[in-house]
């Protein structure tokens, strides 16, 4: 796996009501660069987020990723990239409550060929050992402290070992010892795969810890 | 092609019926689940709003069972009727309303009806290819059953082999039908009418012993005293058909004479053949000869049109279901939608979002649906025994082809129709709907 470039070429999402929610212009983000977005709440760090993952679709301007023109792509077409090459951690951790941490974490064998469920399953699980999160006495998800929730939702966003990681606000809700250890995890499991890591964050911590960090204010990207 | 089909047996037919309602629920679970895994999800959304579901697969259930119910009943009910006319070839009786007849000489159901004298009948207990001439005569009760005054011949005809005891050798004993609560042994005074309308006490002095039980005929017959016609003439104060002659013999001949009246003659042809001929020879001015079976379905036909109404009740009233059931799945579906758009989000592919909605709707339909074939079981079963109280005709609960076809028509109408949420309640800007 060699992780995959992000260009962004002038690229913008616009409201319903036509208020401008993002506007990047361009952004050249190399193979295996770990990056972090900051910027006060609601100056467009999610959306910028959801735009790159193909949830959100710009208004205008031009997403690559890698050779792949993504922002032409259909929306199964996009699906299908987003499962083959990107992993995500969203903000409030969004797990299945019904199931348990190893279920949650291995969700993504539902769906992928039988022959890659046990690797997904066995990644969860060592990606739960290594957050401490694997214990035979542990709770179902929806009885989890915060804490617990979170590192679940990165194990879930790193069993399939994707290309990319994206994560929104992964330390949110983490007692600082806690917050450290996942950076640190974080950033080595990324930087052992060569992947491409790109973190909204306010956390100076994980700022820190980065090769790169990108500021949006207003809606605008720019270098920080 | 269809002479090719109309050769199959029925059991191939109703296979093959059967198999073509469920391909195509196959053929779409095929589509939707290959190379996928999506049990562990369902599991989830399953136990996600358990009440909601259960609440789900109640309302499924009922209406399967509804519907299956009623179409086994009707069923059991043509069977039962058709049973019930089975060892009543021909029943001659006096000119009137052939129903009426029917309803009183089979189903036992009291009824105003002229008699047939001694004349009439000793004209047909002659008539040569009459084996069996059974005069039957109503009008007494013992409360619940009626009392029937016939000849010995008309038990062995009903029960060749009694269940215990043995036929009446005088005029005051009687054998009585399977279902009759009676013991032998036991005395009764029977009263002159039926039901509310029975004068208690009308014939006083006159007691019957009961001497003997019938095995189970399947019919309202079964709910019947069976006594001596001289005995019931006796009872209701007409003499013996006798003519006071010292000890007449039990069951005839009788004297026309003094052969007192009888509501109906059974009568048994000594050929098969002869029936036919039999019933327009006794069909006259005088008498009115009428075949059971023949009556019965003709009464079948004539309400044909009723049960074609009541089935396309029933059919509407599935569909009105099944449209609720689905408006209700995709209300489900909305709660589900931010895990679904979640689903998406992590780079499942459509299809399998498709997959995880349809094999959980699908389970709640094919739970339902069983639950549903088990109820009605229930249902024709409680139906039956309601009948069988009031008619005295044995009904049996039994689910056949037809309850399996509406059933497997209900699934895949269903299976179809779980498709559709998937492809509708999947559009729009995914982050939106995972942030709910």
């Amino acid at each position: 796996m060699m992780g995959l470039s992000l260009a962004l070429r002038d690229v913008s999402v616009t409201a319903d009501n036509g208020r401008v929610l993002l506007q990047t212009g361009d952004v050249d983000i190399p193979a295996g660069q770990t990056v972090a977005v900051r910027g006060p709440s609601g100056a467009g760090k999610s959306t910028f987020l959801n735009v790159i993952a193909g949830l959100t679709m710009p208004r205008g301007g031009a997403i690559h990723w890698g050779d792949t023109a993504f922002h032409a792509l259909s929306g199964a077409a996009r699906t299908a990239f987003r499962g083959q090459y990107l992993s995500m951690v969203f903000q409030d951790h969004l797990l299945f409550e019904e199931l348990g941490a190893e279920q949650n974490a291995a969700i993504a064998a539902g769906f992928s060929p039988r022959d890659q469920r046990a690797t997904i399953r066995a990644a969860a699980k060592q990606a739960l050992m290594t957050f401490g999160v694997h214990r035979d006495d542990l709770p179902p998800v929806a009885r989890m402290s915060g804490g617990e929730r979170q590192r679940v939702a990165v194990a879930r966003a790193l069993a399939r070992t994707p290309d990319v990681l994206l994560a929104d606000e992964p330390t949110a809700n983490l007692d600082r010892q806690t917050a450290d250890r996942l950076i640190e995890d974080l950033l080595v499991h990324t930087k052992r795969h060569n992947m491409t890591l790109i973190v909204v964050s306010h956390d100076a911590n994980l700022i820190m810890a980065v090769d790169r960090v990108l500021g949006v204010d207003s809606g605008v990207l720019r270098d920080a | 092609m269809r002479d090719l089909w109309l050769g199959l047996p029925v059991m191939a037919q109703d296979s093959m019926i059967l198999t073509a309602l469920l391909v195509p629920v196959a053929v779409i679970a095929v589509v939707l689940l290959r190379r996928f895994a999506p049990y562990v999800m369902v599991r989830a959304l399953l136990r996600r709003h358990l009440a909601i579901n259960a609440v789900f697969v109640g309302l499924i259930a009922m209406s399967v069972a509804i519907g299956c119910g009623l179409i086994a009943q009707e069923r059991g009910l043509r069977r039962a009727s058709a049973q019930a006319t089975d060892k009543f070839d021909l029943i001659v009786g006096a000119p009137g309303s052939e129903v009426t007849l029917l309803f009183s000489a089979v189903y036992l159901q009291p009824a105003d009806i002229g008699l047939v004298d001694g004349e009439a009948f000793a004209e047909i207990a002659a008539n040569p290819r009459v084996a069996l001439a059974a005069p039957i005569a109503f009008g007494d009760s013992w409360p619940g059953h009626p009392a029937v005054g016939t000849v010995p011949e008309l038990i062995a005809h009903l029960s060749p082999q009694l269940a215990q005891g043995h036929g009446f050798a005088t005029y005051q004993q009687a054998v009585i039908g399977a279902s009759v609560t009676l013991s032998l042994g036991d005395y009764i005074a029977p009263a002159h009418g039926v039901g509310q309308l029975a004068e208690q006490g009308a014939h006083g002095g006159h007691e019957i012993a009961i001497i003997g039980q019938m095995a189970p005929t399947g019919t309202p017959w079964d709910n019947a005293i069976l006594m001596p016609i001289e005995g019931l003439w006796q009872v209701d104060g007409l003499g013996d058909g006798a003519g006071g002659v010292a000890a007449p013999l039990m069951g005839g001949p009788f004297d026309a004479a003094h052969f007192l009246g009888a509501t109906a003659v059974l009568v048994i042809p000594t050929e098969p053949d002869a029936t036919d001929s039999l019933r327009q020879q006794f069909t006259r001015d005088d008498m009115m000869a009428i075949l059971p079976g023949a009556v019965s379905s003709q009464l079948h036909g004539l309400m044909g049109d009723i049960r074609g109404a009541v089935s396309l009740l029933t059919v509407v009233s599935q569909g009105l279901v099944a449209i609720a059931v689905l408006a209700g799945l995709t209300l489900l579906i909305r709660l589900f939608a931010r895990q679904l758009a979640l689903l998406h989000a992590l780079g499942a592919p459509l299809r399998f979002v498709s997959a995880v909605i349809w094999s959980y709707a699908m389970g709640l339909v094919l739970l339902g649906s069983v639950i549903g074939l088990i109820l009605s079981l229930g249902v024709t079963s409680a139906l039956s025994s309601m009948i069988e109280i009031r008619t005295g005709l044995s009904m049996t609960a039994d689910i056949g082809w037809a309850e399996i076809r509406l059933t497997a028509a209900f699934i895949l109408a269903a299976a179809i129709a779980a498709v559709l949420p998937a492809l509708f309640g999947l559009r729009g800007d995914i982050a939106r709907r995972v942030r709910g």
